[in-house]
């Protein structure tokens, strides 16, 4: 037996409960894990690759009606322990301690009201019971006199008028300290800057960034032999994600962990994982050595997961999705490979005299948005004269029939500038030059006959849609308002129409959005965009939360949309990818302030500022 | 923090203000004349002109607001000079600060807010509620304890175990108590604790052995299926499912007693004493000795309408808590503190009760303060000497200074407990903390 073998899962089924109908999400799901290598788990969402990973500790009864069975064998030195079969009692000393996880959302994923330090002290406190050389006798005298101490010292506090600082702070046990010295040493590992302040401040003080890296050293507090990061890195900005990639790769060599990383970007995988196990439906489609898989994949899923990433060194016509490969039956399973991706990819190449073409019809025009010194400042509350730059004298103009990218890091200003753009805020100062109008000092009555030339889809498809009203009233609703058509009827036909255009069946004109997919309730933001005939859309990330081959999808219907409507988009993402896929130019913004603009690839192959290229250099390659 | 106090307190000047006018007007737009109450029926038209020339009744409504609202208002002008005056400065009624004059008999002073003087015995509103207010706050302050502790700790129970035995029974608990009127359970819980208990209570045997032999049974169940060792929890659930089986069967037992006259059957009809409360049905916090007159202290006549008044919140309580606390547990830190291996208990104890209080302590702090104002039934039916009581009286008889004062006192509590209960926010969660 190889004595590397860390985890071995046999035949991992989980079943999920429906109102008696029972639901497989994860089926005969084998592989082995070993000691310092990383398995990457690929696949869409809904494919089951995060209820793996919390069945593989046990975790996945904190989804409603969900059970597990298959072996789940965990190699401790010369032990093998099935996790299956051990209680929830026995279970709680190997997670955290021997079996640790990274979860996807920092944001929703630590405690709010509980301070950073805290969460990770309390894990080690749980976990290591010879921090101190004390006795349990003097543990618990210690204990019993804290908190006695704890208990009256508020009193005596505001007795003695704040007078005594012995009485104003808390006091800690000897163990507690340790356990705290012990997570500064983590967060400095971590490379958290400040540590010290980040001990004491809560989750919603720091940033996303620091929240994950709080969480990894949340995970190796107690140095675990196997660490699964659920997507850690997809809610986070490019440049953090690889500082994220590059730590976990460092902590990996340092600690020999065995890693499970789970995402649905197979380039990002491939350039850290040695294994690859791709994952459809609950299945295990495709598994083998990275290089393999991601050079000459098999399986046609996977070679439709490789192609709809939008390539950032060619211009493509269109994005390739699978129904150019691959022959697809009515359930939605996938057929036969017919092409190979260097054939599609060809096939739909534009050629560069066709783009320049193309420009030089463009900017022949009188633009359509002109924005001048646009500004926007947060006053701060305590300080006279100190504000939060969001937008910071931006100046820039759209043409009639392009498609303007906006990228930068979160909190550049990027969706503020959107906002002020629609007037959704009022601007600080500056012009917005709209039909040869100053929109930015418009009244909101004024505003209101504009309001259908500039549409919005918004990023999270979720929530963006009221789930109690139906979506052809949603359409309609914006129609009446701007009393677009004569009647109902019309108006129906029209909306109709709309929802063939962007390829929602036509019988959903009385469903509820819960009835469709992320993908689908997209389109339906977009159909309820076009229904009032605009002229600009802002898409503020408006693909940011759909998996890869739908935001494909998603991608080419607004591309075709552009043709037949005569659009105009202003396309915000923090995606320089998508961006680039998408915009004849680029304007890459940075706190506030635009930091370059040009057209599309002389930005990508050609970029002049230091941020620029570091933007384009955190975009994952995968492996040549 | 501190300017945020000061904030929220001039807010509470202007709702204060807002609670006076509205209620000065509804006791000028209904029908009543608290003059023709006092002088009684067989007053003649001399007399009831008189009162109300006394009561100041006669004045047009803009200039009695007016005088009210002088009275009331720390800020004042008063007539120095004559006597006469409707607002002469007088000390037996006022004890104010001269700030400085206005006119030649006129001056502005600083004073108490004064309440007037009750129509019905001319004694000072301020001292009736002095008097009466601590009686009605120990009981709302007791009430609100009993419904906050048990509440919250049914309330985690019934989440844990959601779905099962535990959880459905304090559902329906806490339905019933949701739907049961005040007057009724006060009724109820009066005769029952007070009267038919209070000596001792004859309980028939028959309900015991059958409690006991559920119980056994139970568990041997448990021991044959599981071979695991019987905890702590195993038997509590199972007493309590035992005592309700038990339970079902005495009620079975009573329907059956009078119709085939089991009482002949001496297994079926034995019963047991069980020691009794030792309460009375009504009685009051401070109550004089019959013998001495001295005033004496009955703590434990506080026991049977705190539990009355505090069944209603309890409940909804117990409701709010189990469904916010199930709400943060499907919530994403829930699995990453579950991922760091600690226990349950510390999971729900240490993660999610504190996030799952805020509709919790939204629900105690409307409840404390309207159960200060409306414990009117429990406070008549207990016969407890508090604000309810005197405010029922105050209105049958056409009090307007006693309603008026009781009303501004209560609107006070209300704007106090919002202050407290925003700080506690503030303390539970630091996304809300105060600036």
């Amino acid at each position: 037996m190889n004595s590397n073998l860390l985890l071995e899962i046999k035949n991992l089924t989980t079943k999920f409960n429906l109102n008696g109908r029972e639901k497989d999400v994860v089926k005969n799901v084998s592989f082995e894990l070993y000691k310092g290598k990383t398995i990457g788990l690929v696949g869409e969402s809904g494919s089951g690759k995060s209820i793996t990973a919390l069945s593989a500790m046990k975790l996945s009864d904190s989804l409603p009606n969900a059970n597990s069975s298959g072996e789940i064998l965990f190699h401790q030195k010369s032990k093998v322990i099935d996790f299956n079969l051990l209680s929830e009692k026995e279970m709680q000393s190997f997670r955290g301690n021997e079996i640790a996880m990274v979860f996807q959302e920092p944001m929703t994923a630590m405690n709010p009201v509980m301070k950073c330090g805290r969460q990770v002290v309390e894990a080690i406190l749980l976990h290591q019971k010879d921090l101190t050389s004390q006795t349990n006798f003097q543990l618990f005298t210690e204990g019993l006199l804290l908190f006695f101490l704890n208990l009256v010292s508020p009193f005596l506090n505001v007795l003695a008028l704040r007078m005594i600082p012995f009485f104003r702070k808390k006091h800690f046990s000897k163990r507690e300290k340790e356990a705290k010295t012990r997570t500064i040493q983590l967060f400095k590992k971590v490379k958290l800057s400040r540590p010290y302040d980040i001990f004491s401040s809560y989750p919603h003080e720091i940033s996303g960034g620091q929240k994950q890296r709080v969480i990894i050293a949340m995970a190796l507090c107690c140095n675990p032999s196997i660490l699964i990061a659920d997507e850690p890195t997809t809610s986070l900005d490019v440049t953090v994600q690889k500082v994220i990639i590059n730590l976990l790769k460092e902590l990996q060599q340092e600690y020999k962990m065995g890693i499970i990383f789970i995402s649905h970007d197979l380039t990002l995988i491939s350039e850290f994982a040695d294994e690859i196990i791709v994952m459809y439906k609950g299945e295990i489609v495709e598994k083998g050595e990275v290089r393999k898989i991601y050079k000459s994949p098999k399986h046609p899923y996977t070679i439709g997961l490789l192609a709809c990433k939008p390539p950032v060194n060619i211009n493509l016509r269109e994005l390739p999705t699978r129904k150019h490969f691959i022959g697809t039956d009515e359930d939605g399973f996938v057929g036969d490979v017919v092409k190979s991706i260097k054939d599609v990819l060809q096939d739909l190449e534009i050629d560069s005299s066709e783009i320049a073409f193309r420009n030089s019809i463009i900017y022949s025009q009188t633009p359509l948005i002109e924005v001048k010194n646009l500004k926007k400042y947060y006053p701060l509350k305590n300080k006279a004269n100190h504000f939060i730059k969001a937008v910071d004298d931006v100046s820039f103009k759209i043409y009639p029939g392009e498609t303007l990218g906006l990228v930068g890091e979160s909190g550049c200003g990027k969706t503020t500038l959107g906002k002020t753009l629609l007037k959704l805020i009022d601007s600080s100062s500056g012009e917005i030059i709209f039909n040869d109008n100053d929109i930015s000092k418009f009244s909101a009555k004024q505003m209101r006959p504009l309001r259908k030339d500039i549409q919005i889809i918004f990023q999270d498809p979720y929530s963006s849609l009221n789930p109690k009203i139906q979506i052809g009233k949603a359409i309609t609703e914006p129609m009446k308002v701007h009393n677009i058509c004569d009647n109902d009827f019309q108006r129906k036909q029209e909306v109709i129409q709309l929802l063939k255009k962007v390829g929602i069946p036509k019988d959903s004109f009385n469903k509820y959005p819960h009835e469709f997919s992320g993908g689908q309730r997209q389109r339906i933001c977009i159909a309820r965009a076009l229904a009032l005939r605009p002229k600009f859309i802002l898409c503020d990330e408006s693909v940011s939360a759909l998996d890869v081959s739908v935001q494909a999808e998603v991608l080419n219907l607004l591309n075709n949309l552009r043709e037949q409507f005569g659009l105009t988009y202003l396309f915000i993402s923090h995606d320089l990818s998508v961006v680039k896929y998408m915009s004849d130019r680029i304007i890459v913004m940075n706190e506030g302030k635009i930091v370059e603009q040009g057209l599309a690839d002389d930005i990508y192959f050609n970029p002049k500022k230091e941020y620029t290229k570091k933007l384009i250099s955190s975009i994952p390659k995968g492996i040549s | 923090m501190f300017r945020y106090i000061i904030r929220k307190i001039a807010y509470g000047f202007f709702v204060l203000f807002g609670v006076v006018t509205v209620i000065f007007i509804l006791f000028n737009i209904k029908p009543g004349d608290p003059a023709l109450m006092l002088g009684g029926q067989h007053s003649t038209k001399e007399i009831v002109e008189t009162i109300r020339k006394d009561l100041g009744l006669d004045l047009p409504f803009h200039k009695r607001y007016g005088f009210y609202l002088n009275d009331l208002s720390p800020v004042s002008i008063h007539n120095v000079k004559e006597k006469e005056s409707i607002i002469y400065l007088d000390s037996s009624k006022y004890s104010a600060v001269q700030l400085f004059n206005v006119s030649s008999n006129k001056s502005i002073v600083l004073k108490y807010p004064y309440l007037r003087k009750s129509y019905q015995n001319k004694r000072s509103v301020a001292q009736i509620i002095r008097e009466k207010l601590p009686d009605t706050f120990v009981l709302a302050l007791s009430a609100i304890l009993i419904a906050t502790f048990l509440g919250i700790t049914f309330g985690v129970i019934s989440a844990v175990n959601k779905g099962k035995f535990f959880d459905n029974i304090s559902f329906i608990a806490a339905v019933s108590g949701m739907s049961a009127p005040s007057f009724f359970m006060a009724a109820i819980i009066s005769v029952v604790g007070g009267y038919t208990w209070s000596n001792q209570m004859d309980l028939p045997v028959l309900p015991f052995v059958f409690s006991l032999l559920a119980i056994i049974i139970g568990l041997l169940s448990i021991l044959i299926k599981s071979n695991k060792l019987i905890n702590l929890k195993t038997i509590v659930t199972w007493s309590i499912k035992g005592f309700i089986i038990g339970s079902g069967c005495w009620l079975v037992y009573i329907g059956f007693y009078s119709i085939f006259s089991l009482s002949d059957w001496p297994i079926i009809s034995s019963t047991f004493a069980f020691p009794g409360t030792g309460l009375n049905p009504n009685g009051s916090l401070v109550e004089l000795n019959d013998y001495t007159g001295d005033e004496e202290y009955h703590w434990e006549n506080l026991i049977l309408p705190a539990i009355t008044l505090g069944i209603r919140p309890l409940a909804i309580v117990i409701q709010l808590t189990r469904s916010s606390l199930l709400d943060e547990l499907s919530q994403d830190y829930i699995r990453t503190a579950r991922s760091k291996g600690l226990s349950k208990y510390k999971v729900i104890v240490n993660h999610a009760l504190i996030n799952s209080l805020n509709p919790v302590i939204t629900a105690i702090s409307g409840w404390f303060a309207s159960l200060l104002a409306g414990a009117v039934f429990v406070e008549q039916i207990f016969d407890w000497n508090g604000i309810g009581h005197e405010l029922v009286s105050a209105l049958k008889n056409d009090d307007f200074p006693l309603v008026i004062g009781v009303t501004i006192v209560v609107a006070c509590f209300f704007v106090l407990i919002n202050i407290i209960v925003d700080i506690v926010y503030g303390y539970l969660d630091p996304r809300v903390r105060l600036n």
